[in-house]
């Protein structure tokens, strides 16, 4: 940047060099591939973008975290586009009143109708209605335009996750009138136009869009949902190597480097050049799966004795370097507390595992193909060495398979994969949220295979429990059985590591890992 | 001319077998797509099969390949999953920036290794020779993405030098008008001649990079070429002839050494177009090696096929340019005998 200055009038322009003070340079691995949250293989990285960009009705509160690091609280549920909303007696039906003066970026007021289109465009499509579903919303009808200003969602049954959900990352509101104008008889929805055009009303703009290296966003300084950010401008850079990512962040060049790996987190926190956020991330979790619908693992003795075997502090210092949340230790056999994901109550005892082992029969042990994608091999790879030393010493004879990337999805989907190693994430905090994705049903995400009769009635029966003591009692219990029956093996909840130059305040963890732009300011 | 264009007419096969093949191939990934691009913990089994439907997986291959080919012949390259773009799009945005990092290495390379080569051939066992091979083992051995992040460590983090690693042009700059999305010719076509100076700066680390993958095969062919031609019966007459040894190496020996250098240098520099994923990975480079990269780890299949098909057509090109270039140097090759 020694080339700022007066420029004015050559075809390369630079930005004066004290707007410095009120614009933020960001880099990141990746770009976003849509700015549409409901289209179709939208990664991970286009939620900064819409999130920035939209106003969703409801938003998570603000909790601050042991070291003073903001985050996102599950708990408490506020008003975004909805300045307030109430929930009837019964839990059926939530009444969202508008705040009147809020418009979208073309100055064009926010309305029911706008709201409307946006709920039904979510059950519209197949990415939205999926997420949808899991608070009971699959039909426009549930959603009811009382006046301008007032929308009235109501679900057939009382779900805990039907306002968590109008609060998540997908159901954003757009502008009705600016997206229908892009509509055509063969995509009703606009997802051509909205894929790669933002129609909404969030704190920040879309100036400029260069898909796959970066994007320029100034503050809408007309946004009512909450106090006006502290950057004018934001730069946003595709940077895919973390090692030039932490360079310009050192060096000064850039403000917020994201997705650090662990050891340049760690070695920049010592370094100390720039600061390093590195919060647990809640939702997010590293396993190993075992399939049990198939032998051997299809006996809980076998899955046990895999659990007592693996050096778990070994794994979480070489793959992690110990930056993240241990789930491994902890209070065997009952719930400690009501969140899950938590410490399974298993630990490092190989002489147990071999007892486990030689119960169920195996007592010299077997042959068995652990799997891992090579996209997740910085760590997955020393998490395998180490399984396979590790269970070599009861007996299993591990054989490692590194599958390229891309394709773990399809095996898991056919349960063609024995015992591998994966990542995750569940947006919600809910235990019985987490239960009834990753332990239930005939998706690829019950990794394990998971098919227990109790467990299945009470992940059904959790989501519509109204009595809040009924509720604890039977995540207690799916607690107790996760632990017991150990169908995949929490290992950890990796950090999310995020660089930033000293000067840079504010930072706040969100549910969905990705950058927060409201709450950043310089000091 | 004839020759010339029975040569040309040639590529019309070749390019259809490379459409086939590609189209194959990519449906041959043990990866399914629809079960890839569902990847929301959400997702059940009717979500997955209406997306599959939504990318026309559902129909038989023959169908896709047929929906395949009618888009092609109407240029439409079809849309990457992975960018959100028009695979054209892609293609035409990403490819001059190779293009660009590529022609700025080879030069390099070439006026490095050449002259590197000769020299090292000229006087055995003298300062240029141990140079000549010095290079060849370090440019051989050292992966590229160690060398480049060398560079930026020393010429960006630690000197200051140079400027940041990231991407064609200062970050705040508005990149000049486009003309051939060459920043260095449009910043120049635009007479502007900072943004000239600040685009250079920023491709000469990366440039560099590529440059020194490079050197090390073009410096060892040019050596052995230029020692075998020196050693044969015509040289020995010339000097026997008391022709002046300005006139024995440039005249007579260097223009029977090209031929293999020209041939290499064509396979380099394909090479360098399409494969140098790890040095636009470093430097942020928006290539189109990195591009399709992500497609095929991303199972986007348009954006795989598109990039083989353009990078096949570029290296039919070449092929091409090096066939004419080695006749131009050598009467024998006799591909414009009737010329």
């Amino acid at each position: 940047m020694g080339l700022a200055g007066g420029m004015a009038g050559a075809p390369m322009r630079w930005a004066q060099a004290q707007t410095r003070a009120e614009s933020l340079r960001v880099l990141s691995e990746a770009g976003p591939n849509s700015f549409d949250p409901s289209g179709i293989g939208v990664n991970r990285n286009a939620i900064q973008l819409h999130w920035n960009t939209y106003d969703r009705l409801l938003r998570f509160g603000t909790r601050a975290g042991p070291d003073g690091t903001l985050s996102y609280d599950y708990s408490t549920i506020e008003g975004e586009l909805a300045e307030r909303f109430e929930v009837s007696g019964d839990r059926t039906a939530i009444t969202l009143h508008l705040r009147r003066d809020a418009t979208f970026h073309d100055g064009s007021p926010v309305t029911a109708a706008d709201v409307k289109w946006s709920l039904d465009r979510m059950v519209g499509m197949p990415i939205g209605r999926a997420q949808f579903a899991t608070g009971s919303m699959t039909d426009p009808a549930q959603f009811v335009v009382l006046d301008a200003h007032t929308i009235r969602v109501t679900t057939p049954r009382p779900d805990r996750f039907t306002l968590p959900n109008l609060a998540a990352a997908h159901p954003v509101i757009f502008n009705a009138r600016l997206a229908r104008a892009h509509a055509t008889p063969d995509d009703p929805w606009a997802s051509d136009w909205l894929r790669t055009n933002v129609a909404g009303g969030g704190a920040f703009r879309l100036d400029h869009h260069v898909p796959g290296q970066s994007l320029t966003l100034s503050r809408f300084d007309g946004w009512k949902s909450g106090a006006l950010p502290g950057f004018r401008r934001v730069l946003w850079q595709v940077v895919p190597n973390a090692q030039s990512r932490r360079a310009s962040l050192e060096r000064g060049d850039a403000d917020i480097a994201q997705d650090l790996p662990p050891q340049d987190a760690v070695s920049m926190a010592r370094e100390g050049r720039a600061k390093v956020a590195g919060v647990p991330m809640a939702g997010t979790f590293q396993f190993i799966g075992m399939n049990s619908t198939r032998p051997p693992f299809d006996n809980v003795l076998v899955r046990q004795a895999v659990a007592w075997a693996l050096p778990y502090r070994q794994m979480f210092e070489a793959a992690l370097f110990g930056r993240g949340q241990p789930l491994f230790g902890g209070r065997p056999g009952e719930a400690d507390g009501l969140q899950f994901p938590q410490p399974l109550g298993y630990d490092t005892d190989p002489a147990k595992a071999k007892a486990l082992l030689a119960a169920a029969g195996l007592a010299d042990g077997f042959d068995t193909t652990f799997s891992f994608e090579l996209s997740l091999a910085p760590v997955a790879e020393p998490v395998a060495l180490l399984v396979q030393e590790a269970l070599g010493v009861i007996g299993i004879r591990v054989t490692i398979d590194k599958v390229p990337g891309g394709q773990l999805g399809t095996l898991l989907e056919k349960k063609a994969v024995p015992f591998f190693f994966e990542a995750s994430t569940a947006y919600f905090a809910a235990p019985d949220y987490f239960f009834r994705i990753f332990y239930h049903g005939p998706t690829r995400w019950n990794f394990g295979g998971y098919d227990n009769a109790e467990f299945g009635a009470l992940v059904q029966k959790t989501r519509f429990e109204t009595d809040d003591a009924a509720y604890e009692a039977d995540v207690r219990r799916m607690i107790a059985l996760a632990k017991r029956d150990v169908p995949i093996i929490l290992l950890w909840q990796p950090a999310l590591d995020t660089g930033m130059r000293a000067d840079i305040g504010g930072y706040k963890y969100q549910f969905h890992r990705q950058l927060e732009l409201r709450t950043l300011k310089r000091a | 001319m004839s020759l010339l264009a029975r040569r040309l007419f040639g590529v019309v096969p070749t390019l259809l077998g490379v459409v086939v093949v590609t189209f194959v191939l990519t449906r041959l990934l043990p990866g399914d797509p629809a079960a890839f691009f569902a990847n929301s913990p959400t997702a059940d089994a009717a979500t997955i099969a209406a997306i599959r439907q939504k990318l026309g997986l559902d129909l038989p291959l023959w169908q896709q390949f047929l929906l395949y080919l009618g888009a092609l012949l109407r240029g439409d390259l079809g849309q990457s999953i992975v960018t959100g773009q028009p695979v054209a799009a892609d293609l035409l945005r990403l490819l001059p920036a190779s293009a660009e990092l590529t022609l700025a290495a080879f030069a390099m390379a070439v006026l490095v290794a050449v002259p590197l080569g000769m020299a090292a051939a000229l006087r055995r066992g003298s300062l240029p020779d141990h140079l000549c091979r010095l290079l060849g083992t370090a440019g051989v051995s050292l992966p590229t993405f160690v060398s480049g992040l060398l560079l930026i460590h020393l010429f960006y983090y630690r000197f200051g030098i140079a400027p940041e690693p990231i991407g064609r042009i200062d970050p705040f700059a508005i990149p000049p008008p486009a003309m051939t999305g060459f920043f260095l010719a449009d910043t120049l076509l635009a007479g502007d001649l900072r943004g000239f100076a600040a685009a250079a700066r920023q491709i000469v680390l990366p440039a560099v990079t590529m440059a020194l993958f490079a050197i090390a095969p073009l410096a060892r062919v040019t050596r052995a070429s230029m020692l075998g031609v020196l050693g044969s019966d015509f040289i020995r007459a010339a000097r026997a002839n008391g022709l002046r040894r300005r006139k024995i190496v440039l005249s007579y020996a260097l223009r029977n050494a090209l031929l293999p250098i020209v041939t290499t240098l064509g396979m380099i520099f394909s090479g360098m177009l399409g494969a140098n994923v790890l040095v636009e990975r470093v430097f942020a480079w928006p290539g189109v090696g990195s591009y399709a990269l992500d497609a095929l780890v991303g199972l986007d299949y348009a954006p795989v096929q598109g990039f083989v098909l353009v990078m096949a057509g570029l290296f039919i090109g070449v092929n091409l340019l090096v066939d004419l270039a080695c006749a131009a140097i050598d009467p024998r090759a006799r591909l414009l005998s009737d010329a």
